[in-house]
């Protein structure tokens, strides 16, 4: 039988599958008990520094001669000699430790920031980041991060001054260059480089809190900027106190390492014990003042205890329960951890964080927890979360468990008995009416187009043909001059919409990292949208900008409403977690023009903080497919680069506005009904 | 409904709790004014780098605590004063390490008190006890040995743990 023989017998193959198959369970199954990183805890041992230990023991083994009777500082002509050697070897070690302690990192778990919804960042940060680099960094990377922050802020004042002025982009370009696109003359010399600030004031000022020259600097040209962008004021840009809050959360380890470490958090006391002798010996020569010697004792006691210290085995149960157990959205959840030490070991020092799901923040309450806990005893801590529309399982306890003295530590996550997950179904809100484009199906419905036929409003008059029906023939001119004639009215037609949410990566933003992100809004207002819809007689249908493929073909009546409600809820496009793969704008608009009705319109509900989003609206509205922009405004203003942000998303709105796409500017802190309400007053005046 | 954020310094009591020791420890001091001054300095530098999460300024502060007692002890303080002296000390250096990493991991938020007084109350017994030893072997030895035997292997048990630093 030939490799090939064997490669094409079924039989053979199916078993090769099934040993991969075997092979990748066992890999999964480590993964989920999360062995996946290293333990690296080792025993200290003399060869790591031969020369200190071969001292070490050489005192110790004059201690032991003068124990017996042979003390060498009587016994030798040049003891005192000897002692004067281990006095400075005592300093001089002492000191090398202190300074070895000094340049020692600690090493310790790093704990996430599970409080905050997952990877939600502020728009503007990456600025941010650009502005403190070139004011605290050094060398390339500083003249680097100014040539980011020039380029970003020159890109943005390109574009809102050409489109004001109804300039090319080149003439544009070079009235930016030349600082004659503004009277301000800070704001027009940032670009034209007729102004220096000193990097030494700045870096002093920033560390005191105070806002930098360049910071200063950038306002003056954001505050020109909002002057030339309609639809935003400077008022708008007023800046709100600042948040002590990061712009970044920190996130979860997901490889979930099970670390044993020494902290070195003890590194260097020895050399306190070795100064303390060294300076008894100097300064009373050889009869040491015996208040040091105990000192000293105290010192090295401490340091020979971490030795002696043994890590704590951590061996947890946790049961995880939630009330109430079948929340609403927006209800406040209380979550209750127990933790029972299921060891005899006495565990000193064990610190918790409950694994909150990413999507999920919390409102009250601490997910974190430290304690000591006796073998077989449990402990009990509750925290308040805000439910969310989805299932949202929890996630290991992270757990981080030192011994007494804290020089070891282990670091281990740790899975609930049961697998108790927060569950919440979309509260809808269905009686709002949402406007449209005229873009209309062949069905009776709720718009009324500019087509005559029947109706409720009346649209012409012609003459009669023949199969017109009775009741549109005009009776009152047959009466008065005898001949027929048909009434016409405006026929309401009802449309097709396909309600588009922004889900890529670059949506999941929000004006704190602890408030809701903008996908989150779209989600919520999807919901109302396509209640509403469907409500009003429309077929509509639902998909998403994401990696993941979203699409759900458009239809009406109430069941309609029920698949969108479930697609909202359960599809992994929606879940709240940021996306891992890469979206490809191009060949996702492509997928979704062919799947798109020929008749269809789109709602899209998108943050709109970066262009794809922009670009994807303009492409489909010019290819026939009209587009209402439902816009979730997300936008802080507390910093530079976040009022940049906000002068980049006006900027875009306007941009949409000018290729025809209806756009709905929604203020998050009102109901989407509101802002929806506020617009069409404004289309329709 | 307003999210709660983790904000990674310690709780007020925490830090009260981890300078305690501390507190004796330049009360035990008096016997020199220059020896207070300095201890009083340095564990205000240990309270307040305590409170900024700052691990540098907690061991510069116990760092200025340790000089101050040595000065002491050069110039002619009790051992027994002294016992006390150092066990304030470095109780009070690894309490406010705890605290502080306590904060890194877990915030300000957290309940966390207990934690921070078994580590007070395990640094304490474990230094006094080291010390308590050590005094009574020193009064013993001084009787029949010359005191170099104990200076001896002090620095040499030192030297060896200094070795076997990882």
């Amino acid at each position: 039988m030939s490799s090939d023989d064997v490669d094409r017998d079924p039989g053979t193959v199916t078993d090769q599958r099934l040993q991969q198959g075997q092979a990748m369970g066992e890999a999964m199954d480590l993964v989920d008990a999360g062995v996946t990183g290293d333990l690296e805890l080792q025993a200290p041992s003399v060869r790591d520094n031969p020369i200190r230990a071969a001292l070490g023991v050489a005192v110790v083994l004059l201690g032991l001669a003068a124990v017996v009777g042979f003390d060498l500082v009587r016994a030798v002509p040049s003891g005192t000699f000897v002692v004067t050697l281990v006095s400075i070897s005592a300093l001089s070690l002492g000191a090398l430790a202190l300074v070895r302690r000094l340049f020692t990192t600690i090493r310790t778990a790093e704990t996430a920031d599970v409080e905050d919804r997952e990877s939600v960042t502020v728009p503007g940060t990456d600025f941010d980041a650009a502005v403190a680099d070139a004011i605290h960094g050094v060398g390339g990377a500083r003249f680097s991060a100014q040539q980011t922050v020039v380029d970003s802020l020159r890109e943005a004042t390109v574009s809102a001054y050409g489109r004001a002025e109804g300039l090319s982009e080149s003439e544009a370009h070079e009235r930016v260059a030349d600082g004659t696109w503004t009277d301000d003359p800070v704001a027009g010399g940032f670009f034209a480089g007729t102004q220096t600030v000193s990097a030494v004031t700045d870096s002093v000022r920033s560390r005191l809190g105070r806002s930098s020259g360049l910071e200063r600097r950038v306002d003056r040209v954001l505050v020109e900027l909002a002057a030339l962008t309609p639809g935003l004021s400077v008022d708008d840009l007023a800046g709100e106190p600042a948040d002590d809050r990061p712009a970044r959360r920190r996130t979860p380890d997901p490889s979930r390492r099970q670390v044993d470490r020494r902290t070195r958090r003890w590194t260097g006391v020895t050399g306190l014990g070795l100064l303390c002798v060294g300076f008894g010996l100097w300064a009373g020569y050889t009869a040491v003042p015996p208040s040091l010697v105990v000192a000293a004792a105290v010192a090295v006691g401490a340091a020979g205890y971490v030795y002696l210290s043994s890590p704590p085995p951590v061996s947890l149960a946790v049961e995880r329960d939630l009330s109430p157990a079948d929340p609403a959205p927006g209800e406040s959840v209380t979550v209750t951890v127990t933790v029972t030490n299921e060891s005899d070991d006495f565990l000193p020092d064990l610190r918790l964080v409950d694994g909150v799901p990413a999507a999920v923040r919390v409102v009250d309450g601490s997910p974190r927890f430290a304690t000591a806990l006796r073998g077989g005893e449990s402990v009990r801590f509750s925290y308040t979360v805000e439910a969310v529309r989805g299932d949202h399982p929890f996630e290991p306890v992270h757990v981080v468990a030192r011994d007494f003295s804290g020089a070891l530590e282990r670091e281990r996550h740790v899975a609930a008995d049961s697998g108790v997950a927060l569950a919440c179904a979309l509260d809808l809100a269905a009686d709002e009416s949402v406007p449209v484009h005229p873009q209309t199906a062949r069905r009776v419905g709720r718009v009324v187009t500019d087509t005559g036929g029947s109706g409720l409003e009346l649209h012409s008059v012609r003459e009669y043909r023949r199969g017109d029906p009775m009741n549109r023939i005009d009776w009152n001119r047959v009466a008065t001059t005898g001949e027929f004639a048909t009434l016409r009215f405006r026929e309401e037609h009802a449309a097709t919409v396909v309600v588009l949410v922004d889900a890529r990566d670059e949506a999941y933003v929000a004006p704190r990292i602890d408030a809701k992100s903008a996908v989150d809004h779209a989600v919520e207002a999807a919901d109302v949208l396509v209640a509403s819809l469907v409500g009003a007689g429309d077929s509509v249908g639902l998909a998403a900008l994401s990696p993941e493929w979203c699409w759900l073909e458009p239809r009406g009546g109430a069941g309609q409403a029920a698949r969108a409600r479930h697609c909202l809820e359960t599809h992994p496009a929606f879940d709240g977690r940021r996306p891992a793969g890469a979206f490809h704008g191009e060949t996702q608009e492509r997928r979704l023009r062919r799947e798109l009705p020929g008749d269809a319109q789109l709602v899209l509900c998108s943050p709109l903080c970066d262009d794809a989003a922009v670009a994807i609206a303009r492409q489909l509205h010019a290819r026939g497919f009209p587009v209402t922009v439902v816009s979730p405004d997300v936008t802080a203003h507390a910093s530079t680069g976040q009022r940049l942000a906000a002068v980049e998303r006006a900027i875009r709105l306007s941009d949409l506005r000018r290729s025809g796409v209806r756009v709905v500017d929604w203020d998050t802190d009102q109901p989407v009904e509101a802002a929806i309400d506020a617009a069409r007053r404004r289309w329709s005046a | 409904m307003v999210g709660v954020s983790v904000v990674r310094r310690p709780a007020r009591d925490s830090v009260w709790i981890a300078v305690a020791p501390g507190a004796v420890a330049v009360l035990g001091l008096a016997v020199d004014l220059v020896a207070l001054a300095v201890a009083f300095v340095g564990l205000a530098v240990v309270w307040a780098a305590t409170d900024r999460s700052s691990r540098l300024g907690v061991t510069a502060g116990s760092g200025a605590m340790f000089a101050a007692l040595c000065y002491a002890g050069i110039r002619g303080a009790s051992p027994a004063l002294l016992l006390v002296v150092t066990a304030g000390t470095v109780v009070t250096w690894t309490t406010a390490q705890h605290v502080v990493g306590l904060a890194d991991h877990l915030g300000r938020d957290a309940p966390v008190r207990r934690s921070v007084l078994v580590h007070a109350s395990g640094a304490s017994i474990t230094t006094l006890l080291a010390g308590a030893l050590t005094l009574g072997v020193y009064r013993s030895v001084t009787a029949s040995f010359p005191p170099s035997v104990l200076v001896f292997l002090l620095v040499g048990s030192a030297l060896l743990l200094y070795a076997l630093e990882p």
